[in-house]
């Protein structure tokens, strides 16, 4: 949700950096997105197409790298990602617990200019 | 050329949300973000406390809907101050609709400050207000799956409140499943079973509040 919102964000990031090293075109946003942030690249790349017109950013390659939320098995100690509608375990049934430092991420990595 | 940027895509809401924080720290105002499905109970729940505690702590209140005052006039016939924000179509609060709310409700220092959020279990848990508890609020009627579903909403939590408990015996809510649910998610909020209608369970949730009033307010 918001794609709207966060695009125009992460373009004004953009253009402000680009502007920064004097560079006047961006030809790529790198963005780092988790799981648990409630948003769809489809979605993003639609509102950027839209709003990067006339913009540096106009035209440049958006490319998602994904951080899956990560459980640990209270038990076996096991790292996993959930499976359907549980917490738990994959390997041994215990309760898994939520990794609290991965998946909620979304940043703008770094950008292509020239 | 490669330039590295590193920047949270939120950053302008985190701001405003820090200096939010910072405000409430040194003013002592516990700021309370209330977060749940529309219907849940959150205007129920503030009017509980607020019934409970306003002789002890001056109380006032943010509303927060798409649109109508219509829980902003419930308060007012209570005699609790409020104000409403209509979003007009936004489905959360953000930290700046909070600043410039907060000085024209006249929020006192030594005070407890609700923030009822929009109705919606996705988008609030995405944007800090500057809160310094986060309490959301989860309903029997709406099943004992939400946690599974609402992963990022209930392990934002500070404290969970399973409200309408007196529907138990009319629905099909597996108790064990919620609570594994939340401990996996979040193990240190604590739950607190309460029946607005009934009252049950309000008192333990009051002791709580009281508890963590004033200190608490930084994460």
């Amino acid at each position: 949700m918001h794609e709207y919102a966060v695009t125009k964000n992460l373009i004004d990031i953009a253009v402000q950096e680009a502007s920064k090293a004097g560079a006047s075109r961006i030809t790529e946003i790198r963005l780092v997105v988790g799981d648990l942030s409630s948003y769809v690249d489809e979605s993003v790349q639609m509102y950027f197409d839209i709003i990067s017109k006339g913009t540096p950013a106009e035209g440049a390659r958006l490319s998602f790298t994904r951080i899956p939320a990560e459980f640990v098995c209270a038990e076996c100690g096991l790292r996993f990602e959930r499976k359907g509608r549980s917490f738990d375990c994959p390997d041994c049934g215990g309760p898994g617990s939520l990794d609290e430092e991965k998946g909620r991420e979304f940043y703008v990595e770094s950008i292509e200019v020239e | 050329m490669e330039i590295r940027v590193m920047k949270n895509i939120f950053e302008a809401n985190q701001k405003t949300a820090d200096e939010n924080r910072l405000h409430f720290k040194e003013r002592k105002i516990t700021a309370v973000n209330v977060m749940a499905s529309p219907g849940a109970g959150k205007t129920s729940l503030i009017l509980k406390i607020a019934e409970a505690m306003k002789d002890k702590v001056d109380i006032r209140v943010i509303e927060g809907d798409i649109a109508s005052s219509i829980d902003s006039e419930i308060m007012e016939r209570q005699g609790i101050p409020v104000i409403q924000i209509n979003t007009g179509g936004g489905c959360h609060l953000d930290a700046y609709m909070i600043k410039q709310v907060e000085e024209d409700l006249g929020v006192k220092e030594r005070s407890l400050l609700f923030i009822e959020n929009v109705g919606n279990l996705v988008c609030p848990s995405e944007f800090d207000l500057g809160e310094g508890v986060r309490m959301v609020i989860a309903s029997v009627p709406e099943g004992h799956d939400k946690p599974y579903k609402y992963v990022s909403m209930f392990e934002s939590a500070d404290v969970v409140v399973l409200n309408k408990t007196d529907l138990l015996p009319y629905v099909n809510f597996d108790r064990e499943s919620f609570y594994r649910g939340i401990k996996a998610l979040n193990p240190k909020a604590p739950v607190f079973e309460v029946s607005c209608t009934t009252g049950e369970g309000v008192r333990e949730l009051l002791g709580w509040l009281e508890g963590i009033l004033y200190w608490r307010t930084e994460k």
